[in-house]
C-alpha cells in the first residue's frame, strides 16, 4: 500500500483507540493483518487515506489527554458521513469478526475472526460452537467474572 | 482443535508393572491383584532390600506422595506448550498425541491425591492443616519455576558430560520432543537404587518409575498402620485405607475420565493406581515373557514413551517392531505421520513475565493466564481436599486456560530475536 499511514502498526493505535482493548490484546487475536487487508480491499482508497490521517492527527496531537483524544474521536471520525462511516466498520469488524457490506448485511472474514471477535471477551461469553467452555459451564459464573471478582473464587 | 477429553477404557492398553519381589503378607485380594497385573511379566534380580527401605515412616510416605503430586503438576506445562504452540492445522496427529498424554497427567495427579487421602486420617490431616491451610496442598509452592529439575530428586541419565536434566517450557520442536522422552523414558528394571546419602532428602533415582516403585514399597511396609482388615460377607478380608472415603474423586467427579480415575478406598485400590500412572512404561526392558504378548499393533493404546518416540521418529509403531530384550530401543517402522518443526508458533523458551516488564499490556495477558492457571489449581486442591463435585469447574479453567494461551502466542516479542511470547505457567495471588 502507497499510504503510510495505513500501516499495520498506525491500524494497531487507531484500532485500540476505536475498540478499548489494548494493543497487545489487539495483537492477541491473531487478525490484525487480515483486518487491515480487509479494509483496503473493500474501502474507497480516499476514505482509507483520509480516515487514516485524520486518525494520525487526533493520536498525535500534543497536549493531548484521554478526554480531548475521545472528543475529538466522536467528532471527527465516528459521523456516518465521516469516510464512509470506515470507524463504525472497523469497530464492528474488530468485535464481530465480519465486514459491514451495508445496511442490511454483514459478512464474517473468515473462521477465525468469528471466534476472535471481541464481543464474545466483552461479554464474558464464548463463541458457539468454537471455543467450547465446556459442559455444564453454562450453569456458572464465568470465568473472567470468577477470576477478577475476588469474592466468588474459589477458595484461597 | 478436537476435544479429547472423552476417553474410552481400552482393553489394550499399555500397562507393564514391574512386579515387586519379596513383599511379605500378601493378602489373598493382592496376591490376584499381582496376578493379573504381572502374570506377563517375570520378576527382576534386583537386590531388593536397598528400594524396600526407603521410605521409614508414614511420614515420609505422605512426604514422597506429595512430592509425586508436584511430579505430576511439572509435567504438564511443558506438555501443554508443545501442544499450543502447534498452529493450527498443522502436525495434528502429533497434537494429538500431546494432547492424549497431557489429559492423563492431569488425572495421574488426581489419582496421586487419592492415595494420599486413602492413606490420611483425621489426626494427619488436623497436624498439616496448617502448613496447607486446611488443603491437601500449597498451590504456591507446588509450581515448578522452569527450567526445574524434576522434583524427587529424579535425573534420567543424559549421557556423560551432559548437564543433569531440567526440563523446560519449549515451543514444539525436536528438542522439546527428546525432553519429553526424557522425562517419560523407563529405566532399566535390573538396576539399582542407591540408598540415599545422610545429606538426601531421597536417593537419586532413574526415572519416574523407580520414584513410584519406593512409594509401593513404602504403601506395602506400613500397610498395618495405613489400613484396617475388614471382612466382606464372603469372609474374605479386604485392607480398607483408613482415609475419609468421601475425599475420594472418582469417574462420576470427571466427565470422560473413561474410569481412568479410580477411587482409592482398599489397598489393592491403590496399587491399581500406582499402575495406570506408571504402569505405561516401567518395567518394560526385559521383564516380558509372554511370546504372545503384543507390544504394538492396531487398537493398542501406548505408553506415554512410545507416543512420544512416534512424534521423534515421525513414525507410527508397527505390530512386527516389538523387541521383547530392549522395546525401548524399538525404532517405530510403520506409516509416518506429518510433522512440521515450522508450522510452530516461535515461543520463547521458559518464559517469564519478568521477561515482559517492558510491555505492560503484555505482562497484564501473562498475568491473566497464570490467575487462570492458579485458579485451576485452586480448584483441583478444593476437590481433592474433600470436595471432589467440584472438580467439573475446571473444565471451563482448562478450556480458558487453552485460549489464553494461544492469544500469548500470537504476540511477537519484538526483542530481535523473531520470538513470540508464551504462557509462563507461574504462582500468582488471585
Amino acid at each position: 500500500m502507497s499510504n503510510p499511514d495505513a500501516s499495520p502498526p498506525q491500524f494497531l493505535k487507531i484500532s485500540s483507540l476505536l475498540t478499548g482493548f489494548t494493543e497487545t490484546e489487539l495483537i492477541g487475536t491473531g487478525m490484525l493483518d487480515s483486518y487491515l487487508n480487509t479494509i483496503l480491499k473493500n474501502s474507497a482508497k480516499e476514505d482509507v487515506k483520509y480516515f487514516f490521517e485524520n486518525a494520525k492527527e487526533i493520536l498525535d496531537e500534543p497536549n493531548q489527554t484521554e478526554e480531548s483524544i475521545a472528543i475529538s474521536t466522536r467528532k471527527q471520525l465516528m459521523p456516518d458521513s465521516s469516510y464512509g462511516g470506515l470507524a463504525k466498520k472497523i469497530i464492528i469488524l474488530w468485535y464481530t469478526g465480519s465486514w459491514k457490506v451495508n445496511e442490511n448485511s454483514s459478512k464474517i472474514i473468515s473462521p477465525a475472526s468469528y471466534k476472535q471477535g471481541l464481543m464474545w471477551d466483552a461479554g464474558h461469553t464464548h463463541p458457539p460452537g468454537a471455543k467450547q467452555p465446556g459442559f455444564g459451564s453454562w450453569a456458572k459464573l464465568p470465568i473472567s467474572v470468577m477470576i477478577n471478582d475476588k469474592s466468588k473464587t474459589n477458595g484461597n | 482443535m478436537e476435544n479429547k477429553f472423552f476417553q474410552d477404557n481400552n482393553p489394550k492398553r499399555q500397562k507393564l508393572i514391574k512386579p515387586l519381589s519379596e513383599v511379605n503378607n500378601l493378602t489373598e485380594e493382592l496376591i490376584d491383584f499381582e496376578n493379573s497385573s504381572a502374570k506377563k511379566l517375570k520378576a527382576s534380580k534386583v537386590d531388593l532390600t536397598l528400594i524396600k527401605n526407603q521410605i521409614q515412616s508414614v511420614d515420609e510416605l505422605r512426604f514422597y506422595l506429595r512430592t509425586a503430586l508436584q511430579l505430576e503438576l511439572s509435567t504438564i506445562p511443558p506438555y501443554l506448550c508443545g501442544l499450543y504452540s502447534i498452529k493450527e492445522g498443522g502436525n495434528q496427529q502429533a497434537a494429538g498425541l500431546i494432547r492424549s498424554v497431557v489429559v492423563e497427567e492431569m488425572l495421574h495427579m488426581i489419582l496421586v491425591a487419592n492415595i494420599l487421602n486413602a492413606i490420611s486420617s483425621p489426626a494427619d490431616l488436623k497436624k498439616e492443616s496448617k502448613e496447607f491451610s486446611g488443603k491437601l496442598f500449597d498451590v504456591e509452592k507446588i509450581i515448578p519455576d522452569y527450567p526445574t529439575k524434576l522434583p524427587g530428586n529424579i535425573y534420567p541419565p543424559v549421557g556423560k558430560g551432559k548437564t543433569p536434566f531440567k526440563v523446560s517450557l519449549l515451543k514444539f520442536s525436536q528438542e522439546a520432543i527428546d525432553e519429553f522422552c526424557t522425562i517419560e523414558r523407563p529405566s532399566n528394571p535390573t538396576k539399582e537404587v542407591k540408598p540415599k546419602t545422610s545429606r538426601q532428602v531421597f536417593p537419586k533415582y532413574e526415572s519416574i518409575g523407580q520414584f513410584y516403585e519406593a512409594i509401593r514399597y513404602g504403601l506395602y511396609r506400613f500397610k498395618n498402620q495405613i489400613t484396617k482388615p475388614e471382612k466382606n460377607k464372603n469372609g474374605k478380608t479386604y485392607y480398607k485405607f483408613i482415609g475419609d472415603e468421601s475425599r475420594q474423586v472418582g469417574p462420576e467427579h470427571y466427565y470422560g475420565s473413561g474410569g481412568k480415575i479410580l477411587k482409592v478406598i482398599y489397598f489393592g485400590g491403590a496399587l491399581e493406581a500406582i499402575e495406570e500412572i506408571v504402569g505405561q512404561g516401567e518395567g518394560v526392558d526385559g521383564t516380558i515373557q509372554d511370546p504372545d504378548f503384543e507390544m504394538f499393533g492396531e487398537g493398542i493404546e501406548y505408553a506415554h514413551y512410545f507416543k512420544f518416540q512416534e512424534i521423534n521418529y515421525g513414525r507410527l509403531y508397527h505390530s512386527n517392531d516389538t523387541n521383547y530384550d530392549k522395546p525401548t530401543n524399538s525404532i517405530p517402522s510403520g506409516p509416518s505421520i506429518n510433522r512440521s518443526w515450522s508450522s510452530v508458533y516461535n515461543m520463547k523458551p521458559n518464559p517469564k513475565m519478568a521477561d515482559y516488564k517492558d510491555n505492560p499490556q503484555l505482562l497484564d495477558l501473562a498475568k491473566n493466564f497464570n490467575e487462570t492457571y492458579v485458579t485451576l489449581l485452586n480448584n483441583i486442591n478444593d476437590a481433592v481436599s474433600g470436595d471432589p463435585d467440584k472438580l467439573v469447574q475446571g473444565i471451563a479453567l482448562m478450556y480458558d486456560l487453552k485460549y489464553k494461551a494461544l492469544e500469548l502466542l500470537k504476540i511477537p516479542l519484538n526483542d530481535g530475536t523473531g520470538e513470540c511470547a508464551g504462557p509462563t505457567f507461574e504462582y500468582v495471588k488471585v
